[in-house]
């Protein structure tokens, strides 16, 4: 991918959100993306790429991580950085968190998704449901009696 | 939709999933707790999960357990040592309680090589029963062979999935015994299934329960298809082999003088003439045989052939199971032979 965008990287490429909002992004962070690099290399590189399933908000985010990840190819410091401030925005905002994961598996970028999908299992591992449910803001769909079932079938795993 | 998702954290199922995939078997159940959505996407998780994992090595269960098997042996032993030693006292009577009983039989240890731990698992489906054979290829991950020791059913039982697939009872199994009712015998009661295999696809079954058969099975299969190896039948051809083996003996025996004077104190000169000839023609005849047809019974003396060799299915759902032939006896039965018909040449020609 790295090859890729040095040779092309003074091209522009201009993406519209779902909520009209257009950015115009250069061509090395938006080929990171397979769903845009499919989409020029169907022939609408000239016209605007929309993006319906992305909001400005979230596209900023992706954009922001897309850069950083870009940057910190071989540098130790600012993967743990980035790393840091994944965790970060996991704990402060779940829900922006989900929206980020959403984005990038929607825009396909194979390196954010095993970011991305990296963090939330670190911080998944280990967790009670209980506790899962509290820091991630998820509302518990069981019934008390479906729960009780659901732990008593797998004692062993939640001892 | 979108609106549904602002106010909480919400993940598409493949996006879950993928998640999901990095974890282990324990984690991905526990996350299987979190939520409806996440409960599903657990399951299909733990049910497409293809990659080779170490395994879990069930641990023998606990000696103090109340079990009922436990409960046999224990009444077993009590019984030999009652046989050795009739002054001693009989073990000691276990309390009745069912409460507690119910509560330390359900529980199986595992030992988890992969995080180094021992799980306790809840398994009331197998309660009292013996493990027979675990199988660990392909879409078999995960089944046990278990066995009821009470009235000898058996069963398949996956433990994550806890599906129980009921197999032929264990009496369509054994040998045709008219005389012997092998099942009632408690002693005996342990020579059950030595080796057991499953196809990848989960759908077929093979067991050694004897030493001369296979017994298969397939989904839907009422009772145990035997499979006995054309190797161990008995043929006309070991019934000559047999009859020729005692007239090469009476040939020998008739070079004895002691013998023959045994048999005929004053032979006539006709007896004589048969005597002489009669030999000679045996070991023509029975040497011919030998060479001619040869034969991979062992004769009495031998011991039986392990059962230990490679027992497999093979990606063709191909079952091979060891043969008990030794070339180098054949080699020397018909050497033994060829010896003794050049033996009875000089003989003449002398």
């Amino acid at each position: 991918m790295a090859s890729t965008s040095n040779s092309t990287s003074s091209k522009i490429i201009t993406l519209r959100s779902s909520d009209g909002e257009v950015f115009e992004v250069e061509e090395s962070v938006a080929l990171e993306s397979n769903l845009i690099r499919r989409m020029m290399e169907d022939d609408c590189a000239n016209n605007i790429i929309p993006l319906p399933n992305v909001t400005a908000p979230i596209f900023y985010l992706v954009i922001e991580h897309c850069k950083k990840h870009a940057e910190m190819k071989d540098n130790k410091e600012k993967k743990k950085e980035l790393r840091s401030q994944g965790e970060e925005l996991l704990k402060s905002d779940p829900h922006t968190y989900s929206n980020l994961m959403e984005a990038v598996n929607y825009l396909d970028i194979k390196s954010l998704m095993d970011l991305t999908a990296q963090w939330l299992a670190d911080f998944l591992k280990g967790k009670s449901p209980r506790l899962i449910r509290e820091l991630l803001k998820i509302k518990n769909d069981f019934t008390p009696e479906e729960e009780a079932e659901i732990l008593e079938r797998n004692r062993w795993a939640f001892d | 939709m979108k609106r549904r998702r602002l106010e909480e954290f919400a993940l598409d199922e493949d996006v879950l999933y993928y998640i999901f995939d990095q974890f282990g078997l324990r984690d991905c159940i526990r996350m299987g707790a979190v939520c409806k959505s996440w409960l599903s996407v657990s399951k299909w998780s733990i049910s497409t999960r293809p990659r080779p994992q170490l395994p879990w090595l069930m641990m023998l269960s606990n000696p103090n357990s109340k079990s009922m098997r436990s409960r046999k042996i224990n009444s077993l032993l009590s019984w030999r040592m009652k046989l050795f030693n009739p002054n001693s006292k009989p073990a000691e009577k276990e309390e009745d309680n069912p409460n507690s009983k119910c509560a330390e039989n359900e529980v199986r240890c595992f030992f988890s090589v992969y995080d180094n731990t021992i799980y306790n698992m809840k398994l009331p489906e197998i309660l009292g029963k013996r493990c027979c054979g675990s199988f660990n290829n392909a879409d078999a991950r995960g089944w046990l062979m278990i066995i009821d020791d009470e009235n000898l059913e058996v069963r398949l039982f996956h433990p994550w999935r806890r599906i129980q697939l009921q197999l032929p009872h264990h009496s369509t199994l054994q040998r045709e015994r008219p005389f012997y009712d092998h099942s009632r015998d408690p002693l005996l009661v342990d020579l059950k299934i030595r080796k057991s295999a499953m196809s990848d696809d989960a759908s077929m079954v093979a067991a050694i329960h004897d030493l001369w058969s296979l017994a298969l099975w397939r989904k839907g299969n009422k009772v145990w298809t035997r499979v006995r190896s054309n190797n161990y039948r008995l043929t006309l051809c070991d019934v000559i082999h047999a009859f020729l083996s005692i007239l090469v003996f009476a040939a020998v025996a008739l070079f004895d003088q002691n013998v023959v004077g045994c048999f005929y104190s004053i032979p006539s000169k006709e007896t004589l003439e048969v005597l002489t000839a009669l030999p000679v023609g045996i070991g023509l005849i029975s040497s011919m045989f030998f060479v001619a047809f040869q034969n991979n019974h062992q004769g009495i003396g031998f011991p039986l052939s392990s059962l230990a060799r490679p027992f497999a299915f093979s990606p063709y759902e191909f079952v091979y199971a060891s043969t008990f032939q030794s070339p180098v006896w054949d080699l020397w039965v018909n050497l033994f032979a060829l010896h003794l018909f050049f033996f009875t040449l000089l003989v003449v020609a002398s």
